[in-house]
């Protein structure tokens, strides 16, 4: 819990005052029935003590309530604080993670543990400054009073308190592992929320709905379960505390009914223990309801720790080279590499290419061959099991990742498209583009002709995803948001796949107009037939590379995709 | 604290826990006999007290008992209240998820299309357990409390009738005290409510989007994107926690003011008259702090409320969307013969931008209908209204004649197998994922499509093979191999029309040219509707439409568009 608890560091002085304010209040409503007392002792000396004595008691309540005030504004500040500092911590680890990462946490419960679980942990830090303090002082207090009454009844508190401990390490120890299940199921559940708006279309069209909601019924009836079996233990934690301290009460009527029957006692001693026991219990039974919260808030604060102590395995190096330093290095280059997802056989193999700067890559290949793989080891999405893949004569590995990625622009084969404005989206890149800067970009991507028509132009808002606009207004405006971003590398993953060939032929001619070195990995051998070498891939495997003539005469695979797409050696339609 | 709270919410919030009357008259039962226990032990203590002479003690042992088996009972009920409290909470949260659910299976495409995905889900997390967590107190202290506050009332009065005249003076201040605050702090909740879930939505597309954000190092834009609303959250989350607690604080003056008055007050009655004792003082004073306990601790409780009146409020806000018409079905249709027809069809997704306009169509049965176009042309609107995704603006689409708004929308889409654009696979296995369009089809039949599909190489390929559980996005899979999947499901399906939109868009052409075959053996006799942008894949056609804005503007076979020289011969050209 260590990098949990660090985010309360900065709130010291509230975590100390608040409690310490607490404390002051309760000794001060400690004095309230002694100075009751005192009135009613004295009551013989007339009205006007009794108006002193209730203008005194009055005071000391309205120095109370200030002082409660100062601990309830500082467990406000602290506990809200540290929340919100968590959560800003949880995020900029989670940016910090590799894809492989994020998906083993699994974007649903991620954003669970953001919300739901931080939640909790700042409920817990304001119940802590609020009552942690309190409780056991008045429970150590009301102790050693009732010791100093009568040490021999005393033994009883001591066979109370362990075994006051021992049930509430019974009670805890069986019901954390259900909170901990019940926040998995909580996931599971936004998980299935999440696949039903995602995938409503192919759910309606298969007329699933039905069995969706059998499913949805059947996670939530297990969180249910959970939920309530957690709730039967927890409910169990104040009745049980009570049973100790009433039991110790009718210990105290035996017992101590001996003593007075010998003259050790007075009735009104044993009066008073009764009191104080009954303090005590009342006390321990907020402790323990604290503990069934601070168990609660453990549960999460576990999830949050796993996340922030998951140590990024793609991240820049202590000591990062400088990209370029070597002018006439190739662009990108890889030297023997090969690569694997985490379980199963290598998706790239012995692969070696260089390409230099300002020259285009075409790469080909069949469904699965590892074309998108190669691309995402370049920008270090992953990184490669064996051999080197270098930009501008620097291995990937040894550049900071910044830097590294603001070398080159990638355009999805599904774009991600963010709620906000065409404006919004285009700057991600570049976030300093000017709108001349940003149309130019559309009217090379061929987005233009369409935005152009909106009634609000670059200001016309983006729904989640895209979803809005058609698969090819979605590629085009990646494209442009690429292009603007000005880097010297443009990588289009199968980028126009939802195009048309008219809008396709367009774009691509405006491409080349470009100033950057460019990989272009696509289905089409007309996307990528004009470009100064073409890596054609199998099974993860460079089956040729070449340009295109030269693969159509040498490389099998590659013939056969034109042959496929009825393309000839000369790039026609045969 | 209902009183405090916005009172539609409280009056739909409270069928759902009067939903369970047994249960809830086992909790008031339970409650009530744990209260009156919980009562009557202060008074045996006193009876064991003032045994506590040399020929009292003689009665000790009953009296002992009796505490016991009153103890005994007190915490039997109590646990089992407690316990009847989480399964009721538990309830609520289950059937306040369920419904929320039916709603958003009746919501139109239109709500997924707009709305952020992390504020739903949020709704069905962080607003359900909310509520579940306010219901869980309200029956735990409520009950509890009240039930002491009308004991220890019942108890003053008995003892001295004037304190209770006294003490009813009094009471009326933490009703006025608590609403002062909670009317300042409701609004505070409701707007940390909506905070919170536009967090969760800011943070689950990022989450979601994470290689675009990598791919831009957009990690710190993120970071201060997400730190503003944070931000945001903390001022309206410190606001709404620092006025709620202060009522707390604040009652427990006036409890204790209310202290002072009957002690001054008593004090001054035992010096005027010889009658009134220093006893009744001091078991006024103990009455009087018994009753205004539980009050004080409610008011504690205020906070916990208020959250989960907001969350409900949030609930049912999702419950009230505008759901999709349904109307009782007018016609029958089991298996179409394939013939369709668009009517004078026109639609648009927003009222101030026409998409489709009077767009007429007649596609006999069994035939191929290829639609091609530019991006954005409508296509996909298409395939949308014949599928009811969307309900056309005015016009007709009939299906072997019948008008496709007088079949219930099960019955017409179950006369479709589809290829989507967009691949969608959930968390389940290969087989599950491929089983999606016909849940009961064997494993052979499930290999066989998957054949079909040519997907059945790579899948045999994965650790598990068709048991191989697909996370989230599918790490380790390609698009193409996706959408493969998705071909594989429909294969499945064999319904009598077939709609392929985009649906080999990803896969390589060698693959797609096998598919096409296999295709063409599952289309035969069937009507189909292609939609494409490579002109291999359309050449077959029977009829192509070439669709422009919205309306058809070519239409004919491959042979005859070519002949024609408009846009298609052109488009050919290029190509």
């Amino acid at each position: 819990m260590k990098n949990t608890l660090s985010q309360l560091r900065s709130y010291k002085k509230q975590l100390i005052l608040g409690p310490l304010c607490k404390l002051i209040e309760a000794v001060l409503e400690l004095t309230m029935p002694l100075i009751m007392a005192r009135m009613i002792d004295n009551r013989a000396q007339g009205m006007s003590l009794i108006i002193r004595y209730s203008l005194i008691m009055l005071a000391v309540a309205a120095v109370g309530l200030g002082f409660a005030l100062v601990c309830q504004y500082y467990a406000s500040r602290a506990s809200q604080g540290f929340g919100t500092k968590l959560r800003a911590a949880l995020m900029q680890k989670i940016s910090s993670l590799s894809p492989a990462q994020v998906q083993s946490f699994g974007a649903s419960s991620l954003t669970n543990r953001l919300t739901s679980d931080v939640n909790q942990l700042q409920t817990a830090v304001a119940m802590m400054i609020r009552l942690a303090s309190r409780a056991p002082f008045l429970c150590i207090g009301a102790s050693i009073m009732a010791m100093s009454i009568d040490l021999p009844l005393s033994v009883i508190l001591i066979v109370l308190i362990p075994l006051f401990i021992l049930v509430l390490y019974l009670i805890l120890s069986r019901s954390l592992p259900l909170f901990t299940k019940l926040q998995g199921g909580l996931d599971r559940l936004a998980l299935l929320v999440g696949e039903n708006l995602s995938g409503v279309r192919v759910i309606r069209a298969f007329n699933n709905a039905p069995r969706q909601r059998e499913s949805f019924t059947k996670s939530n009836g297990e969180l249910y379960s959970t939920y309530t079996l957690a709730g039967r233990l927890s409910a169990l934690m104040n009745p049980a505390t009570a049973l100790i301290m009433n039991g110790a009460i009718c210990a105290v009527l035996w017992f101590g009914g001996f003593s007075v029957k010998d003259g050790r006692l007075t009735t009104g001693e044993v009066i008073a223990y009764i009191n104080y026991l009954t303090q005590i219990m009342l006390q321990m039974i907020i402790v323990s309801n604290l503990m069934v919260l601070f168990s609660k808030a453990y549960a999460g604060g576990k999830r949050v720790e796993a996340v922030l102590q998951t140590q990024p395995d793609i991240c820049s190096p202590a000591k990062p080279e400088p990209i370029g330093k070597n002018k006439n290095a190739p662009a990108i280059e890889f030297e023997n590499v090969s690569f694997a997802y985490r379980a199963g056989a290598n998706a790239l193999e012995g692969i070696n290419f260089a390409l230099q700067g300002g020259e285009a890559l075409g790469i080909i290949g069949g469904t699965g061959s590892g074309k998108s793989t190669l691309l995402s080891l370049v920008d270090r999405l992953y990184d490669a099991s064996e051999g080197t893949v270098k930009i501008w004569g620097t291995d990937v590995r040894r550049c900071d990742l910044t830097q590294l990625r603001s070398q080159m622009a990638i355009v999805e084969q599904e774009p991600s498209l963010l709620s906000g404005s065409i404006r919004s989206n285009l700057q991600y890149g570049n976030s300093a583009a000017s709108d001349t800067e940003l149309i130019e970009a559309l009217k090379l991507a061929q987005a233009w002709e369409f935005v152009e028509k909106l009634p609000k132009g670059l200001d016309s808002s983006i729904e989640r995803g895209g979803r809005n606009l058609s698969g090819g207004q979605r590629q085009r405006l990646a494209i442009a948001r690429a292009i603007a971003a000005k880097r010297p590398i443009l990588m289009l993953d199968d980028a126009s796949s939802a195009l048309d060939y008219a809008t396709d032929s367009k774009l691509k001619a405006a491409l080349n107009t470009l100033d950057c070195t460019t990989v272009i990995v696509a289905q089409r051998v007309k996307s990528v037939y004009s470009a100064q070498s073409i890596v054609c891939l199998e099974n993860g495997r460079i089956a040729g590379m070449g340009t295109h003539e030269e693969l159509f005469d040498t490389c099998r695979e590659y013939r056969e995709i034109c042959d496929s797409q009825g393309v000839g050696r000369g790039g026609k339609l045969v | 604290m209902v009183f405090i709270m916005n009172k539609g919410v409280i009056k739909r919030l409270l069928p759902y826990l009067l939903r369970n009357k047994a249960l809830l008259a086992l909790t008031l039962l339970c409650a009530l006999i744990s209260g009156l226990c919980g009562l009557f032990i202060p008074i045996v203590t006193g009876r064991g007290i003032d045994q506590m002479t040399a020929e009292g003690l003689r009665f000790m042992p009953r009296t002992i008992l009796l505490l016991g088996g009153l103890i005994l009972a007190a915490v039997l009920t109590q646990w089992e209240y407690s316990s009847l409290a989480a399964v009721l909470a538990g309830r609520v949260a289950q059937a306040l998820r369920e419904e929320c659910f039916d709603a958003l299976q009746a919501l139109p495409l239109k709500y997924y299309d707009s709305t952020a995905r992390g504020d739903v889900i949020s709704r069905f997390t962080n607003d359900a357990e909310a509520v579940a967590e306010g219901t869980l107190q309200a029956v735990n202290q409520v009950l509890s409390g009240l039930i002491t506050v009308i004991g220890s009332l019942i108890f003053i009065f008995i003892i001295s009738p004037l304190a209770g005249v006294l003490i009813l003076i009094i009471s009326p201040f933490y009703y006025i005290f608590s609403r002062l605050i909670a009317s300042r702090s409701a609004g505070m909740f409701k707007k940390q409510q909506d905070t919170l879930g536009r967090l969760n939505g800011y943070a689950e597309e990022r989450i979601s989007a994470m290689r675009l954000v990598r791919a831009f190092s957009n990690e710190r834009q993120t970071n201060e994107e997400f730190g503003a609303i944070n931000e945001e959250l903390y001022g309206y989350g410190f606001k709404a926690q620092f006025y709620s607690a202060v009522t707390n604080p604040s009652t427990r003056m006036i409890v204790n003011i209310s202290y002072i008055t009957v002690g001054a007050v008593g004090t001054l009655l035992a010096l005027k008259s010889g009658s009134f004792t220093v006893g009744a003082i001091s078991s006024l004073i103990i009455y009087a702090n018994q009753y205004s306990k539980p009050i004080n601790e409610l008011t504690g409780l205020i906070t916990q409320m208020q959250t989960a009146i907001a969350a409900a409020a949030r609930v049912f806000g999702l419950m009230d969307e505008k759901r999709e018409a349904v109307q009782a079905p007018t016609a029958e249709l089991s298996s179409a013969q394939g013939e369709v027809e668009f009517k004078d069809v026109s639609f648009s997704y927003q009222p101030q931008s026409p998409l489709i306009k009077c767009f007429s169509l007649k596609v006999e049965k069994g035939s191929t209908v290829a639609i091609i176009g530019p991006t954005g042309a409508g296509k996909t609107t298409l395939v949308n209204l014949l599928m009811r995704f969307y309900d056309i603006d005015s016009g007709q689409i009939l299906i072997d004649g019948i008008d496709i708004m007088s079949l219930s929308r099960e019955k017409l889409r179950r006369q479709f197998s589809m290829v989507l654009q967009e691949t969608w696979l959930f968390t389940g296995t290969v087989a599950e994922n491929i089983a999606f369009s016909k849940p009961q089809a064997a494993r052979d039949e499930i290999i066989a499509a998957a054949k079909a599909a040519h997907a059945h190489r790579f899948i045999e390929a994965m650790p598990k093979g068709y048991d191989t559980v697909i996370f989230g996005e599918g790490e380790g899979l390609s698009q193409g191999q996706k959408q493969l999947l998705t071909i594989a499901r429909a294969m499945l399906a064999q319904a009598p029309i077939l709609i392929l939109d985009e649906a080999t868009g990803s896969v390589d052409t060698k693959t797609e040219l096998r598919i096409q075959r296999a295709f063409k053996k599952l289309m035969a006799g069937k009507t189909s509707f292609i939609i494409a942008h490579r002109l291999s894949t359309i050449r077959e056609a029977d009829v192509i439409l070439f669709i422009k804005e919205g309306n058809i503007v070519e239409q004919g076979t491959h042979e005859e568009l070519l002949a024609k020289g408009g846009e298609y011969a052109l488009l050919e050209a290029r190509y």
